[in-house]
């Protein structure tokens, strides 16, 4: 009985989170004069690729593709290699926890867009402004990613038991190699949240990307543009293009998700 | 495999000691239980020896050799973690292997020391498996493996029983003392399990808030414990601690004057209070033998047959006295513990010479 309520309540979640991703996806492959019709519409009258041409010719599609990918994957780079030392110092040290957790969480108080403008005005000075790799950008969502990777570490750093670091230490291995061997593989579910949370952040995000750079666009802004320029069509078009790459991330991190590593190390 | 010196451990946190001056030599090859109740300082005292817990004062030698300032991975100490921390997400086999491999041994070395000691261990079939499939006592297994697979100098077992159930418990204590013995490995053992400490050490130090109570081969303490803890701490149940009072050549206790005789202990001064004990299977029928001693008459209603023998309980002045008779009694016996084999403790718990 109870399982059946649970079943409705999935389908019921799982529908209301599909109707604006058929709408969405109905928008991309349908002319766009279709996207304003009254009554709206659920099914497509008319199949076509044209919006996909369109928004390639309207805006630099390809560049920001690239640009966005870049972006977002070097941002999952530069936050884990920050985040997993810092995460397990805070674990395994309390007063030092304590502080990090502050530091994280004054970082994440200030709405972006506060802090775009004088970040840009910095970026200006050291020649990072509106940069054609994406530096500036980059170094932006890593301060975004931060927080997200630190937590979801350091809570995993804590179901770690001490006792098998310490084994480690006493088996010959240096602090280092503990830390690879050992500490690492056990949070590898965690490692793979976090990857993919923080790569969706940068790849969603908009504040730091529509001020900090101006010609060299990544995919939000350059949809944002579509859309606030009456082409419901063509930034659904690339909307359709922008969940293509975070499905893939979703797919190759899945695996690492599944639990269970930890399974056997005490009694 | 060496001799291990250890002068003056100590430890101390904001809140207290939690080990004070712990002074002990161990001789190559030796086996000693550290016993003591939980938190005594038996753990604290592993974990300076491992070099995973900093001392406020003190010296480790091992083999000739001054550890304490060293890193735990260049002590050359084995640990066997109440836990057993071994790595989940690694195989048996390369748990084991994984103290030789962090020792850069060469690849068929390596095969050759994890197949002896698995056979030794009795895990050769489990080398391909990961701990998560092993049952608790595999796990037990396991981890003495990968903590004797180096040979280490010293090896430190951290209640290594205590996960385990009763029956199983029995057979891995025996399978610890013979592969000890048979590899001949220098080994502090720590429990808060007294018939472990009886049953496998050399020589057992009991230990009680972070203080050494007495250091002598198991029967020995049990013979003679130095004070009143070790008196009460060994045995199952523990000795019986009455308060008495010297009276000329005899001693009072409740309503009872026992001659001693020879058996005074010198020490105590006429009139001076002291604390009797008595084991619990000190006591016989009293009915058969003429002997001076404690009288005690059990209250049958307490009775507790075992089959082998049957706990009673019967009182002397207020005090309650534990009494373990051999089969099954007559209702209504009443016993007398011999007053050669009594225990008498001064004023301070410590034991009157000899």
């Amino acid at each position: 009985m109870s399982r059946r309520i649970l079943v409705a309540l999935a389908c019921a979640i799982a529908g209301v989170n599909a109707i604006p991703l058929w709408l969405v996806a109905k928008q991309a492959v349908t002319p766009e004069r279709e996207s304003f019709a009254w009554p709206p519409t659920w099914l497509p009258h008319e199949i076509t690729l044209e919006n996909f041409a369109a928004a390639a010719d309207a805006v630099p599609l390809g560049q920001g593709l690239v640009l966005s990918i870049g972006v977002a994957l070097a941002t999952v780079g530069s936050t884990l290699l920050l985040a997993l030392p810092a995460a397990w110092l805070a674990a395994r040290r309390e007063r030092v926890g304590v502080r990090l957790d502050g530091v994280m969480v004054v970082a994440r108080l200030f709405p972006t867009i506060a802090i775009a403008v004088p970040l840009a005005v910095i970026f200006v000075r050291f020649g990072l402004y509106n940069d054609p790799g994406g530096v500036g950008l980059w170094l932006a969502h890593t301060l975004l990613g931060l927080p997200f990777a630190f937590l979801i570490l350091r809570s995993a750093f804590r179901g770690v038991p001490t006792e098998l670091e310490e084994a480690a230490l006493l088996d010959g291995a240096s602090p280092g190699t503990t830390f690879v061997r050992v500490s690492l593989p056990l949070v590898r579910p965690a490692l793979g949240a976090a990857a993919m949370l923080v790569f969706l952040v940068s790849w969603d995000e908009f504040a730091y990307a529509l001020l900090l750079q101006v010609t060299n666009r990544t995919l939000p802004p350059l949809l944002f543009y579509l859309s606030a320029f009456g082409h419901p069509g063509l930034s659904s078009a690339v909307a359709v293009l922008m969940l293509v790459p975070a499905i893939v991330i979703l797919l190759v991190l899945e695996p690492a998700l599944r639990s269970g590593v930890l399974a056997g190390s005490g009694r | 495999m060496a001799d291990v010196r250890l002068a003056g451990l100590t430890r101390r946190y904001e809140d207290g000691a939690a080990l004070e001056d712990f002074t002990l030599d161990l001789d190559d090859g030796e086996l000693v239980v550290v016993v003591g109740p939980s938190g005594c300082g038996k753990s604290t005292l592993l974990r300076l020896i491992a070099g995973l817990d900093e001392m406020s004062g003190g010296q480790i030698h091992i083999g000739g050799r001054r550890v304490d300032g060293l890193a735990p991975q260049d002590r050359d100490v084995a640990m066997v973690f109440q836990s057993y921390a071994l790595y989940p997400h690694m195989t048996v086999r390369r748990n084991v292997e994984f103290p030789l491999r962090m020792r850069g041994v060469a690849k068929a070395a390596r095969r050759g020391r994890v197949e002896e000691v698995a056979t030794l261990l009795e895990i050769e079939a489990l080398l391909e498996r990961k701990p998560g499939a092993l049952s608790g006592g595999q796990r037990q297994r396991v981890a003495l493996a990968r903590a004797l697979v180096r040979e280490p100098a010293l090896f430190l077992l951290d209640e290594p029983l205590s996960n385990l159930d009763a029956r199983l418990r029995t057979s891995v204590r025996r399978h610890i003392r013979d592969v000890q013995r048979r590899l001949g490995v220098t080994t502090l053992y720590v429990t808060h399990d007294q018939t472990e400490a009886m049953t496998l050490g050399h020589r057992i130090v009991v230990l009680d808030r972070g203080r050494t109570q007495m250091v002598a081969p198991p029967l020995e303490a049990y013979a003679r414990p130095a004070n009143t803890f070790v008196a009460t701490f060994l045995g199952s149940p523990g000795m019986n601690l009455l308060p008495a009072r010297r009276q000329g050549g005899a001693i009072a206790i409740g309503d009872q004057r026992i001659e001693l005789g020879d058996h005074m202990p010198a020490r105590c001064a006429d009139g001076g209070a002291l604390t009797v004990g008595v084991r619990p299977e000190a006591f016989v029928p009293s009915n058969d033998t003429v002997a001076v001693g404690l009288r005690v008459d059990a209250d049958p209603a307490s009775a507790e047959p075992l089959g082998a023998e049957t706990m009673l309980t019967g009182n002397v002045g207020r005090e309650t006295v534990v009494i373990r008779a051999a089969g099954t009694p007559a209702a209504e016996t009443s016993f007398v513990a011999p007053r050669e084999i009594l225990h008498f403790f001064d004023a301070g718990g410590r034991r009157f010479s000899p």
